[in-house]
């Protein structure tokens, strides 16, 4: 019996967490910006307003980010960076 | 097994070390999170330091912990809506 590495169960398994961890950075992050655009003192629940805001905020950066890696990659294209 | 001139070492299974894995990045999480919610707490709740915290002030720091759970709810829930949304 030899030592071959990881089976392909390891493998599968580190990649579903590599996922996972990628998923709750950026929430983590996106929440972290929300709650400073969105959020003033703290009440007894999340106001109407307030879960909106953050709602639209999480939307909102997707498109943002769409838009920018657009553009981006339209610059790279060019030359122009 | 035995290796000439060698010791035997023994390998965690595969299964403790899934199970360590996921400990570790649990811990991580929690760590993360307690960093955020205690940054974000202090600076919503504790505007004028003065030389004791306030009923109104550790009210407040209670109250944020769960508003701060929320949000990464709402957040989240919205972040599915917008990547599904994405084809």
């Amino acid at each position: 019996m030899s030592n071959q590495g990881v089976s392909p169960q390891m493998m599968s398994f580190l990649e579903q967490e590599k996922k996972k961890a990628a998923v709750n950075e950026i929430i983590g992050q996106l929440t972290n910006i929300c709650w400073d655009k969105c959020m003033s003192t703290p009440g007894r629940k999340l106001s109407w307003g307030e879960e909106q805001c953050l709602s639209n905020c999480a939307q909102r950066f997707f498109e943002s980010s769409q838009i920018l890696l657009q553009k981006i990659g339209q610059k790279s294209g060019s030359g122009g960076m | 097994m035995d290796f000439a001139g060698g010791q035997s070492v023994q390998m965690p299974s595969e299964s403790d070390m899934m199970h360590q894995v996921k400990a570790e990045l649990a811990t991580a999480y929690a760590q993360e999170f307690y960093n955020t919610v205690r940054d974000k707490c202090f600076k919503a709740c504790v505007t004028s330091p003065s030389s004791s915290l306030s009923s109104s002030e550790r009210t407040c720091l209670e109250r944020c912990v769960d508003r701060y759970v929320e949000a990464t709810q709402v957040v989240s829930q919205s972040a599915i809506k917008a990547l599904q949304g994405h084809s």
